[in-house]
């Protein structure tokens, strides 16, 4: 066979085998149209699809068209061409090859007996009827080889047809089959050769005719029982099965019930804070954890108990301190609404007729400020907090000889609450002066009539002084009638200076536990000494009554004193004047104050009706004005180089600006009843364009200042780049060079204020 | 303190146009009134719950803030509120008297 021969058959196979495809899968639409089409047929709508290709292998031979188109016919024959012929084998016996037989040309390559059987065949028949199957197989399966690479083709032979060698058998043994079956008794038939055994069938037929009457009587229910039971088909491999069905154990539900675990709802809102609350919280646990960890435990157990009685109290007390936070600013709310009108006159009412009244202003009471206890004291000082722009401290005391007062109060206002007192700090002795620190807003310090100082901090309760002069040794010998803080001492400590009725002036050191105490100056009078009670000789000594410390040069302050007479003095010559401001005045002065933009500048007041405004190092004023009454107070304006205001004892207040008008007072307001109060003090708010004042009843008003009474200077062109400050001290310089000009010529006369 | 914080209810109530004051405890519970007993019931109830939840708009905008005072102003009265962890101090005030 030529090896081509193979692969062309398979080829040709292959082409059979897809017409067979074809014809089988017409519904298979993509089959169908790669099978039409082939590769290159692709249309419509279907040539999207991937052609189908054949791959071929490479070495396959490359056929002409003609060789493709050639017939190769092929014969399908009964003998087997691989059949070796001539086959030989040794014989010992004989000592030579001998000759065997050609071997079949049938060649069995599966024989299985099938236990299927023809529905009308004759077996079926008989199993059907209950009978008894025959002990051999029915058919067999042949397939049979016809030739090499061919399709097999299956025989079905049912044997007991055809097996020549079965007939013969039965031909042969008929007569002993018979004898068998009746030996054996069985209900197996061998009659199915129904057609040749007539004979055979008759010969059964008899013998049942001749065993029916014997056995019929006592059988026949056997055999009717026998015929009506299904005979069972023993099987092919003659093996029986049997099962026993034991009792099902009854299916059963047992339960119990547990005790419930016990659940509890909970429920609530959480937000961020509750989150960040307990963040904050676990990182202070861990924080204590900490330093408990670093502490080990020294500790012992008492003292805890101790510590927790202690936090206790120390909460309880930080609860009630809230408490009392709360209600004060409850009252502040309270009170806001009750003076509502007030508190917006006070931050945005300007009156509007200033600006037709040419030069002159006026001043809108606001607030009246009193304590219950204090009404029959005088109010003694006034001084804002530096910290706290509305607020203000107040001293009550008395001004007077014929005064049956004996004891003070220091209150501090706010006027957040108009209606009562934010500190009150009642004092044995009548205070007649007190102080803020700049520095250090919460100490006061306060002169009382009995010549003690002492100093407070307003944040602790009123109840004791942080300091206080120690009372023998230490104290002024009359009224303090001024206090001032001063600068630190080079140790750092904080330190005050104070003017009293007795000549002296003090200087106090805050020390460790007490106030260290030098004179620094006592106002000997320049006169001669005069015989004393006893016959010595005394040097009189000046009352001082009010002080002012240059503010740039802390060293040198005025001294004002009940003679009229102002010295100027420096804390480093204890014993020397630097300078002597003789008859100042006729009667005790009240106040000096430098020039808040012109340290050369002063002004005192006096009870000698009169307001001077001098010059350093000149000894004649530069104005005066007179007043008529006693002028109980005088303060330079924080916001104006040349506006003064005073407070004098016929209950008016009056304004100067002196850029206004030299001469006059731009407004002079009666505050209070003529006939019954007077007023004796006066202080300008630094930041807001309002000043207290107060009177001999306790009580403390505010006044705010018309938009004329706070001129400001409207700076030029030339003079845009300056500061406020600058033009305001421009401003003063200029008009002091109206009034300096000749400095030997005589003192402008004093021009008496008309009412 | 005590005494004075007492001393500033006092004086509270005798301010102009305060209709009444209120003491809250912690648990809502009003332990000083000067309002009558329906009227202040109502007004703690009413007043820490309010409290509570402007607590917690405050605090929920910036936990690390707080609330500190609370007015509600109407057409009759204004209702001052101090709400505090552990009490609640509440003062009406006719404020057009």
């Amino acid at each position: 066979m030529p090896p081509s021969a193979p692969k062309k058959q398979s080829s040709k196979l292959s082409d059979n085998s897809k017409d067979i495809s074809l014809t089988k899968t017409k519904t298979s639409r993509q089959d169908l149209m790669v099978g039409n089409l082939g590769p290159a047929g692709a249309a419509g709508d279907t040539d999207w699809y991937r052609p189908k290709t054949f791959l071929k292998p490479e070495d396959q031979l490359q056929l002409s068209e003609a060789d493709l188109q050639e017939e190769i016919a092929r014969v399908l024959m009964v003998h087997n061409t691989r059949i070796p012929d001539s086959l030989v084998e040794w014989s010992w016996k004989w000592r030579e090859f001998v000759r065997l037989p050609d071997p079949p040309h049938l060649v069995t390559l599966l024989n299985i007996s099938g236990t299927m059987l023809l529905k009308e065949s004759e077996e079926a028949r008989v199993q059907m009827a209950g009978g008894v199957i025959s002990e051999f197989p029915i058919c067999f399966f042949f397939a049979e080889m016809k030739a090499p690479n061919s399709i097999y083709t299956l025989h079905i032979v049912a044997e007991a047809d055809d097996d020549p060698h079965a007939d013969k058998e039965k031909g042969d043994g008929l007569t002993d089959e018979l004898d068998e079956q009746e030996d054996e008794d069985d209900d197996t038939l061998i009659g199915d050769e129904d057609d040749d055994d007539a004979r055979e069938a008759d010969v059964s037929a008899d013998k049942k005719k001749t065993d029916g009457p014997t056995e019929a009587e006592g059988e026949l229910d056997e055999d009717e029982a026998e015929v009506a039971r299904p005979k069972k088909v023993p099987n092919q491999f003659n093996f029986c099965e049997r099962a026993a069905l034991t009792y099902d154990n009854p299916m059963r539900d047992v339960t119990t019930q547990t005790v419930p675990p016990p659940t509890a709802s909970f429920n609530g809102h959480v937000f961020q804070w509750i989150i960040f609350d307990e963040y904050q919280e676990d990182f202070l646990q861990q924080q204590k954890e900490k330093e408990k960890e670093r502490k080990v435990a020294p500790m012992t157990t008492q003292p805890k108990k101790e510590d927790a009685k202690r936090k206790v109290q120390s909460e309880a007390m930080a609860g009630t301190f809230r408490m009392l936070q709360a209600a004060k600013t409850l009252e502040r709310m309270v009170n806001q609404n009750i003076f509502d009108d007030i508190s917006q006159d006070y931050r945005y009412w300007n009156d509007p007729s200033d600006e037709f009244k040419d030069g002159e202003g006026s001043l809108l009471p606001l607030w009246r400020f009193s304590y219950e206890k204090t009404k029959k004291h005088d109010v003694t000082d006034m001084c804002f907090n530096s910290r706290y722009y509305d607020f203000f401290a107040v001293s009550f005391g008395s001004m007077s000889f014929e005064s049956t007062v004996a004891s003070g109060t220091v209150c501090l206002f706010s006027l957040k609450n108009p209606s009562y007192p934010e500190w009150i700090c009642p004092i044995e002795s009548p205070v007649m002066c007190l102080d803020f620190s700049m520095q250090h807003p919460h100490l006061l310090v306060i002169g009382t009539m009995d010549g003690t100082v002492a100093v407070y901090n307003v944040m602790l309760p009123p109840t004791a002084p942080q300091y206080k002069s120690n009372d023998v040794v230490q104290k002024h010998g009359g009224i303090v009638w001024e206090v001032r803080w001063a600068p630190d001492t080079e140790e750092g400590n904080l330190a005050f200076y104070s003017v009293s009725i007795d000549g002296k002036i003090n200087h106090w050191v805050l020390n460790q536990n007490d106030l260290g105490v030098t004179t620094v100056m006592t106002l000997y009078l320049d006169r001669d000494p005069i015989p004393g009670p006893d016959g010595t000789m005394i040097t009189l000594k000046g009352c001082g009554t009010c002080i002012a410390f240059h503010p740039t040069d802390k060293n040198i302050f005025l001294v004002g004193t009940e003679e009229g007479t102002i010295y100027k003095c420096n804390t480093a010559y204890s014993s020397v004047y630097m300078k002597t401001y003789k008859e100042a005045h006729n009667m005790p002065v009240y106040r000096i104050v430098f020039n808040k933009y012109n340290s050369s500048i002063f002004a005192s007041c006096s009870g000698d009706w009169r307001i001077k405004i001098w010059e350093d190092d000149r000894l004649e004023p530069l104005f005066m004005f007179d007043l008529g009454v006693p002028i109980g107070d005088v303060q330079w304006a924080p916001y104006s180089s040349t506006v003064l205001a005073c407070v004098s004892n016929d209950g008016k207040v009056t304004v100067f600006d002196l850029n206004v008008n030299k001469y006059r007072p731009i407004c002079s307001q009666a505050i209070v009843s003529k006939k019954r109060s007077k007023l004796t003090r006066l202080a300008f708010n630094q930041v807001l364009p309002f000043l207290v004042v107060g009177d001999d009843k306790g009580v403390v008003n505010t006044l705010k200042l018309s938009p004329n009474l706070r001129v400001r200077v409207k700076p030029t062109k030339k003079q845009l780049h300056l500061s406020q400050a600058e033009l305001e001290s421009l401003k003063l310089e200029r008009l002091l060079s109206f009034v300096r000009e000749p400095p030997v010529l005589t003192p402008p006369k004093d021009v008496a204020v008309t009412h | 303190m005590a005494q004075e914080v007492e001393e500033t209810m006092k004086r509270i109530q005798s301010h102009k146009g305060v209709v009444g004051t209120i003491v809250v405890n912690a648990e809502g519970i009003p332990i000083k009134s000067t309002l009558d007993n329906t009227t202040t019931v109502q007004y703690a109830g009413l007043i820490s719950q309010l409290s509570d939840k402007a607590r917690s708009v405050v605090r929920d905008l910036d936990p690390t803030n707080d609330l500190t005072f609370l007015r509600i102003r109407s057409k009759k009265h204004e209702v001052m509120v101090a709400p505090d962890k552990e009490f609640i101090l509440i003062v009406v005030q006719n404020p057009v008297d």
